[in-house]
């Protein structure tokens, strides 16, 4: 539904700008505006690419979404395609779809009876926004601390082992993680439950399943960073100043280390979503992930299609963010 | 009058892959308040070293000892370097070498002037912003208020240099160390920065310890100055002595090598030979491999610095 | 003065353990059917989720049929290994899963088609995007510009999705038409390495810009060289570290796409078997009321080992090709 995408972008996008920019904008040094309406524009085409091209796809590949197996009597069959449109030209099609696109209003689902496209994004976006934004939560929370650390005590036994097992966080497949974290928390203990999502308890494990691997990168990309700005002439500047050790990290050090980081962020908030699609069947959260696999299987013209554009949309607004703070972070980067 | 900045047989040690490097090996100095003295002396000398030692600004993994570092009646060896951060920036501040690399290029300015004003004084607010202001003013950067705002890519190299310089008075030290101010500078702004120098410390009367390798720098600024070589201190003499009776021939090497204004056309003379590698240091005097006076007795002892210059030649002869 | 690394980073990437594993696992993934094992899909319900135990070292009853169209080089070996070994096989030493088929054979098979999936994949984005990066580099100008903006718009598209997209539909179209033989494996190869490449094609274009000012591409150019032969002789052995560091780094990333797929029942089908395909059974094996841990400790650990020493091999290769890194700036 728009209004989750809306949400979303207002949730994540309008904190992040009042922090960084009023003082940007206010110098006369923001160019957000005109980066917005750029970028605007730009989502508008790639979505209608996305859009035209899935849709040509799915009509490419042999077979409809009835065709799964049962044998229909003629008539039946005909009745349906009537119904959900298929039986005109491919172009009208096309339009017709096309019209719903701004909103995600592509009618009723082709496989699950009595739901709207917009029904499904509805109802499975919250938890999906959930699980994704706690699971980012966990990526910063595990990668930064480790990253700093392990850069603040490099050659330490310390670093060799934040490190170490930095690498071998991102060698593990996130529902590997999730078995191996499962067994000893659900299954043996029942410390945690095992599936949906019924309050903060049961979002701490699947989230970091899903966090922890870019959590792992995250760390790996701190510690270069922290390794190669705390060599830099500013830093020696910052202490002959008499700022204190912690303050040097924290104000000085940590700002060009997290530039590293930034970049990643557009890259990681595309494999979280992606990585969502497991993590939303591993614990059976009820999600839009499931939608997005079961749904291109099942050639649900439809809610496919909704689907591809949900996920399309939201990468590309994450991206735009990341973009967005990296450019708050580090004057010297141009808004494009 | 007691001095203002006392260094007693200083050594400073850095853990090289193939052994350690004595960088600076016994260095005494003395900057009494008001005085701007010159260190000079070819880089790996141990001038920088010495400074940041000082300062408390080397590397963990370098080794310092002394018998006293003392800023005024601080003794800066107590309290494993807390006493020396606290005076950092305040009552002793330090400008480098190279202005583009020296600003953080994620805060602008202003910002940077700000948290050295607001950690050394009692401003804040709109009065610590005004003061930044007024610092930016004093060290000459025109359009001051505007210029606050401003990121370091923005500057030129001598506007950064003033910025610098306007962090490091924010505390109002009684101490200033500049390592190598101009190097990095442009001729016709070298004078500038070096002019500026000597009206800060004239009007507040704050003291320099201006490190460089110019000696016609040391010529228009200094009243004291101390010629390092090889991690030592080998000649030590006020300005006028120094170009009038010069006792060391490592220093009169680097006299000959000044361009005159004469409009002579010859080759400037230079130093025969390189600096010694500090890994190797030949036995004896340090300077014994360039030195056109040599006698035996420098291959076999190195010169204290007891007179003037450590020097077997000179220091006898005079 | 420097901060200087205490510990010199003077061993060569070649010499590490990591790389020496990896070898090894190279190895046993194309000798596989040299080995005395079971056949991966000999089915054994009477010994179904057997724990690893050294019970039965050795007997007798390899089915070489159950080895599915081997190919002619597996064909040679198998045939070798009857000849040596005689229809012995090795018992399930790290135990059976629910349908009692050895879990050791299964591994060993499954690193074949894991490391076969990374590999391939990883050439495939590796050749276009040289190709791409290097004519784009080299030619310059609008051409460059052209191509570098194509990247650009690629990189905007959530591709991972569309990929899902596509093998998705690809799979339900075939899960109507079982009598269809599409091969799954060789759609997963070309998807994942046509649209791996955008990076490939940026580092080297970036590589192949920074070498074109200097002196002895002119000079090569002033000797009358072809274009086709300065990018031959001149270009590519220049771009060759970077493009090795970001293959080792791209083969991991690839192993664990493939595992991804294959938990959502999207990648290799059976009865081939790859360590993606053993981790989604171990995982399945694991909610069961029976708890058979080793099914997924197993693949879990295979895995993690083998992409462990992949990004510790890239890591070295990397530090020993970036100068900035290695420790002795300035």
């Amino acid at each position: 539904m728009i209004e989750g995408v809306v949400v979303l972008s207002i949730l994540v996008g309008a904190p992040i700008a009042m922090l960084f920019f009023a003082r940007r904008v206010a110098r006369g040094g923001g160019r957000v505006a005109p980066f917005l309406l750029r970028r605007t524009g730009w989502l508008m085409v790639t979505a209608l690419v996305v859009f035209t091209v899935s849709f040509l796809l799915m009509r490419a590949v042999p077979g409809g979404p009835f065709d799964d197996g049962r044998k229909l009597l003629p008539q039946v069959r005909h009745n349906l395609e009537a119904r959900f449109g298929l039986d005109r030209p491919m172009f009208e099609q096309w339009l017709v779809a096309l019209r719903g696109l701004p909103t995600f209003d592509f009618g009723p689902s082709m496989t699950l009876r009595d739901f709207t496209v917009q029904e499904v994004i509805g109802q499975g976006l919250p938890a999906s926004v959930l699980l994704g934004l706690t699971a980012f939560a966990w990526m910063l929370l595990i990668g930064v601390p480790i990253g700093v650390v392990a850069a603040l005590k490099r050659g330490h036994p310390l670093d060799s082992m934040l490190s170490a097992g930095a690498s071998l966080g991102m060698a593990i497949p996130n529902f590997v993680l999730a078995g191996a974290l499962m067994w000893p928390l659900v299954i043996a203990t029942g410390w945690l439950p095992a599936a949906g999502l019924d309050g903060p308890r049961a979002l701490l494990l699947p989230s970091f399943c899903l966090g922890a691997p870019f959590g792992a990168q995250v760390a790996r990309l701190v510690r270069t960073g922290m390794l190669e700005v705390l060599g830099q002439d500013w830093i020696r500047t910052a202490r002959a100043k008499g700022l204190s050790e912690t303050r040097v990290v924290t104000q000085h050090a940590l700002r060009g280390a997290l530039l590293p980081v930034v970049t990643f962020l557009g890259p990681a908030l595309a494999g979280i979503l992606t990585g969502s699609l497991v993590i939303e069947q591993v614990f059976a959260i009820p999600g839009v992930g499931t939608h997005f696999v079961q749904s291109a299987i099942n050639r649900d013209y439809t809610l496919a299609l909704g689907m591809v554009m949900l996920y399309t949309v939201m990468v590309y607004v994450l991206n735009a963010v990341a973009d967005l703070l990296l450019a708050a972070l580090d004057p010297r980067v141009e808004l494009t | 009058m007691t001095a203002l900045l006392t260094i007693e047989d200083l050594h400073v040690r850095f853990a090289a892959p193939d052994g350690a490097v004595h960088a600076v090996r016994g260095v005494d100095l003395e900057v009494r308040p008001s005085e701007t003295v010159a260190l000079v002396g070819e880089s790996g000398s141990g001038k920088s070293a010495t400074a940041l030692a000082f300062m408390g600004l080397l590397p963990r993994s370098a080794e310092v000892t002394a018998n006293a570092l003392r800023l005024g009646d601080e003794d800066l060896l107590r309290d494993g370097g807390r006493r020396t951060r606290r005076l950092r920036g305040g009552r002793m501040a330090m400008v480098f070498q190279d202005p583009l690399t020296s600003l953080n290029p994620h805060l602008t300015v202003g910002d940077q002037i700000l948290e050295a004003v607001k950690l050394h004084t009692d401003l804040s607010g709109g009065a610590a912003r005004a003061r930044v202001v007024a610092l930016l003013d004093e060290v000459g950067v025109p359009q001051p208020a505007r210029r606050a705002l401003a990121w370091p890519h923005q500057l030129s190299g001598g506007l950064r240099q003033r910025a610098l310089i306007a962090m490091a008075l924010a505390g109002d030290p009684a101490l200033l160390i500049a390592d190598e101010p101009t190097t990095a500078l442009d001729v016709t702004v070298q004078a500038q920065i070096l002019d500026l120098f000597q009206r800060l410390c004239a009007d507040r009367g704050t003291a320099l310890l201006l490190i460089t390798h110019d000696l016609g720098v040391v010529a228009a600024a200094a009243h004291h100055v101390a010629v390092m070589y090889a991690g030592r201190v080998v000649e030590r003499a006020g300005v006028s002595e120094l170009f009038s009776d010069t006792r060391h021939p490592y220093t009169r090497g680097l006299l000959a090598s000044i361009p005159g204004d004469l409009g002579s056309r010859d080759r400037l003379p230079q130093i025969a030979g390189a600096p010694p590698d500090p890994l190797d240091l030949p036995s004896g005097c340090p300077f014994r491999p360039r030195c056109p006076e040599e006698v035996d007795r420098c291959a076999e002892e190195e010169p204290p610095l007891d007179g003037p210059a450590a020097c077997w030649v000179k220091g006898e002869a005079s | 003065m420097s901060r200087r690394e205490t510990k010199p980073l003077n061993r060569a990437p070649h010499r590490t353990f990591a790389a020496r594993f990896l070898v090894l696992v190279g190895v046993v993934a194309v000798l596989v059917p040299l080995l005395p094992l079971a056949a991966p899909s000999e089915v054994r319900l009477e010994e179904k989720l057997a724990p690893p135990s050294f019970g039965t070292l050795w007997r007798d009853g390899f089915e070489p049929d159950r080895i599915r169209d081997p190919g002619p080089l597996s064909r040679v070996l198998i045939d070798a290994r009857i000849a040596v070994f005689g229809d012995g096989q090795l018992g399930p030493l790290l135990g059976t899963d629910a349908l009692g088929r050895c879990l050791l054979s299964r591994l060993a098979w499954g690193a074949r088609l894991s490391l076969a999936v990374g590999l391939v994949a990883s050439a495939i984005s590796l050749i276009i995007g040289v190709l791409w990066g290097a004519v784009a580099g080299y030619s310059g100008g609008r051409v460059d510009d052209i191509m570098m903006r194509i990247v650009d718009i690629l990189y905007a598209l959530p591709l991972m999705f569309i990929v899902i997209f596509v093998v998705a539909l690809l799979r339900g179209f075939r899960n109507e038409h079982p009598e269809l033989e599409t091969n799954q494996i060789i759609v997963l190869f070309a998807v994942i390495g046509a649209t791996s490449w955008l990076t490939m094609a940026r580092i080297v274009r970036g590589q192949v810009l920074s070498l074109r000012g200097t002196e002895f591409m002119d000079a090569a150019r002033a000797a009358g060289s072809t274009n086709l032969s300065i990018l031959r002789r001149h270009v590519l052995p220049n771009v060759t570290p970077i493009v090795l560091v970001t293959l080792t780094l791209t083969i991991p990333r690839v192993m664990l796409f493939e595992a991804f797929l294959s938990f959502l029942g999207l990648g290799v089908e059976a009865p081939d078997v790859s360590w993606g395909v053993l981790a989604r059974q171990g995982f399945d094996a694991l909610t069961a009321v029976h708890v058979s841990a080793w099914l997924i400790l197993f693949p879990g650990l295979a895995f993690a080992s083998t992409l462990l020493a992949m990004n510790v091999l890239g890591d070295r290769l990397r530090d020993a090709t970036d100068p900035r890194l290695r420790g002795d700036r300035r």
